[in-house]
């Protein structure tokens, strides 16, 4: 069946250019999360992603899945960046993107929404001390030390929180996770 | 979970945190090692997704508009070099369109369409409206027991504690479970027994008990919207207070040990009867309600700061840190939300608490005491240890020279510094026996007290000089909520079960 916002897209409407972007940003920026050579530049190769599906808008068939072709393009950027980073050095960077290549599965993107309702649900359950550190660090992206200032705690502590949180909240989401699936 | 290798999870963490390039590929150096460990990998992919994750939900710059915007704005920088591009991209389609015979050629068709569409998403966001403020939430699981399952929609999961309720959700405890501590939005607390079936509503009644016991305690309710409980056999109208219920297959039992609550029975007209504290009454066919004192049945009694007006906790930390400044004495920490427990390498850090005001009715007899704790907790194992202490301490004296680690009060110290004396500072040979605190998140633990302590803390005030919560081990760690906590849940409290002697009425 045919995909009607990317043949609207085709046509020229620009909101469904935009719905395309709603739609599918979520599932391109956290398969890239999981393949780029590094965080920061995770949502930048995301964006470059549709910027050079929407180049190639009208020669994308309406037939195929616009979820998978958008992956495909985010898999070759991410394939890039590791050979551009690892040109001419003792790391491989083929070997290693294609390592992490082989353990990303597109399928688990499919759940993606539920992993961040799972993820709110999560933090709610966090201890407000922690939730602070998180805060702090996330919201008003605050490097560890300057935490740690603020909250009159040594920055090995809010880095020993900020680890053991991220592990205790992927527990939580892989439970919820679980517990939606058996529902 | 596959949890990283140390080294390996502190330099993602480093990396993380904003790491330079070198943190950077010193991480993918390491990774490369390990690059046909799946389960490494995996976790490593996991814990990036997260922090992504994190990022989208917390920080504003990384939403999902933020993305879109800088999209859209790199879609702008390109039309500026290179033309109108949405135009461009109609045009280069334009071609196509008439190959796959698409075109729209009816342009009235089209407005009727979005017309028709505008149409079915107002009508859909009335709907969704409708449908989200009749699912709203009614409350939450504070506590859960073993072997609790909750249906929902006709599928079951097992409960977790922090769990969101909604009308029409059927809790079931499991046989000889642990029971289930439960709180509604109408400021209604509730402990659900072992063998209990009860249906969260959101209509004329608010529970229905179909099985098992319910202890139940109910703040003021409007007038207009009194909070009832429905069994198969009777309504309990609850006129603000604590009682119980308990259904078997003939009967419904009402305890009641605080204010009163109307039991209506289904049978003989609906007859009803409002039941005082300290009386119980059953709705069974053909036998009219009649309430009987209460015999041998313990009263609760909860005391929790801010907790109807109790204003009597009292907790602290002493600790070894800053000694340098201060002769010794440490730190004192007062009045925090909650308080570091600790026994690092630098510094240690210990738990005072003490529970004062303990206004129990003449004579009550403490059958059973527990304290509820809440802690936050990020490793397994940790070595937390409570003791009675044996002699006083002023939490009034802050002054340098006040209490600490060295003094208990002005002009009085510990035998040992830190209350460390087994005989003197602390109850000789008792301990308090601690549950082991979940990994992670607000835990709750409920740790039992001895009564006969409790006793002494109630018939003789002077005499009751708390608790102490310390670690044993070299490098743990844990943080326990205070009486301060902002949130009354998280408080510490102290629940006496008592009961009364003969002739007395449960009016505390």
């Amino acid at each position: 069946m045919a995909d009607d916002v990317l043949l609207r897209a085709q046509g020229g409407d620009r909101s469904a250019i935009t719905a395309i972007v709603q739609e599918h940003q979520r599932a391109v920026r956290s398969y890239l999360s999981r393949l780029a050579p590094d965080a920061s530049t995770a949502d930048d190769l995301a964006q470059e992603v549709f910027l050079e599906a929407f180049q190639v808008l009208e020669r994308i068939d309406p037939q195929r899945d616009l979820r998978n072709y958008l992956l495909g393009i985010a898999r070759n950027r991410a394939r890039m960046a590791w050979r551009k980073q690892y040109s001419r050095r003792e790391i491989s960077g083929d070997e290693l993107f294609n390592a992490l290549e082989s353990r990303a599965s597109v399928e688990n993107l499919a759940t993606n929404d539920d992993r961040l309702e799972h993820l709110r649900a999560c933090l709610a359950r966090l201890g407000p001390k922690a939730l602070e550190i998180f805060q702090l660090h996330y919201n008003d992206e605050l490097r560890c030390e300057e935490v740690a200032e603020r909250l009159n705690m040594t920055a090995g502590s809010i880095r020993s929180v900020l680890t053991r949180g991220r592990d205790a909240l992927r527990n939580c989401i892989e439970a919820r996770a679980g517990g939606a699936a058996t529902q | 979970m596959t949890t990283l290798p140390q080294d390996l999870q502190e330099l993602l963490a480093r990396c993380l945190d904003g790491g330079s390039a070198g943190d950077w590929q010193s991480l993918h150096e390491r990774l490369a090692a390990v690059r046909d460990d799946s389960a490494i990998l995996d976790a490593y992919a996991e814990t990036c997704a997260l922090h992504h994750d994190l990022r989208c939900v917390l920080a504003p710059g990384a939403s999902s508009e933020a993305f879109l915007r800088g999209v859209e704005s790199k879609l702008n920088d390109q039309r500026k070099d290179s033309g109108r591009f949405v135009l461009e991209v109609a045009a280069r389609t334009r071609e196509q369109f008439k190959k796959r015979d698409r075109t729209v050629r009816n342009r009235s068709f089209v407005w009727a369409g979005w017309g028709a569409a505008a149409t079915v998403l107002l009508a859909a966001g009335i709907y969704f409206l409708q449908g989200s403020a009749s699912n709203r939430s009614i409350g939450r699981i504070v506590r859960v027991g073993s072997a609790a399952q909750l249906a929902r929609g006709g599928a079951e999961h097992s409960v977790s504690t922090g769990e969101i309720l909604f009308a029409d959700d059927i809790l079931r405890t499991g046989s000889g479970a642990e029971g289930s501590e439960i709180e509604l939005d109408e400021k209604a607390t509730f402990q659900v027994s072992a063998d209990t079936i009860v249906v969260f509503r959101k209509a004329s009644y608010a529970l229905e008990l179909k099985q098992g016991k319910l202890d139940i305690s109910v703040g003021p309710q409007p007038k207009d919207h009194p909070f009832i409980v429905r069994t198969p056999h009777a309504d309990a109208e609850v006129l603000g207070t604590h009682f119980a219920l308990e259904v078997d297959a003939d009967r419904t039992r009402l305890s009641v040990f605080e204010s009163r609550v109307r039991l209506k029975s289904v049978w003989d007209g609906g007859s009803n009867t409002v039941v005082q504290a300290g009386y119980s009454a059953e709705a069974r066919p053909g036998t009219p309600i009649v309430a009987i004192p209460l015999k041998d049945v313990p009263l609760v009694a909860v005391f929790q700061q801010g907790k109807k007006g109790y204003a009597g906790a009292c907790d602290l930390v002493i600790t070894t840190q800053n000694s340098e400044f201060t002769y010794n004495n440490g730190a004192t920490q007062f009045d925090a939300d909650q308080y570091l427990i600790c026994n690092f390498k630098e510094y240690q850090m210990r738990m005072l608490m003490r529970f004062e005001d303990l206004m129990l009715p003449a004579g009550a007899k403490v059958v059973s005491a527990e304290l509820d704790m809440k802690w936050e907790n990020w490793d397994t194992g940790q070595s937390l240890q409570g003791s009675y202490l044996n002699v006083a301490w002023n939490p009034k004296a802050r002054e340098l020279n006040g209490l600490g680690w060295i003094h208990r009060d002005v002009g009085a110290d510990w035998a040992m510094p830190g209350a460390s004396d087994d005989k003197k500072d602390r109850v000789s040979g008792i301990s308090i026996p601690l549950p082991t605190p979940g990994n992670a998140y607000v835990t709750a633990t409920r740790i039992s007290l001895d009564p006969a302590q409790v006793q002494r803390w109630v018939n003789a005030p002077a005499s009751n000089f708390g608790v102490l919560f310390s670690i044993s081990k070299r490098g743990d760690h844990i943080r326990a909520f205070a009486s301060h906590a902002a949130e009354q849940n998280n408080r510490p409290a102290l629940v006496i079960r008592y009961t009364l002697p003969d002739g007395n009425s449960a009016t505390h």
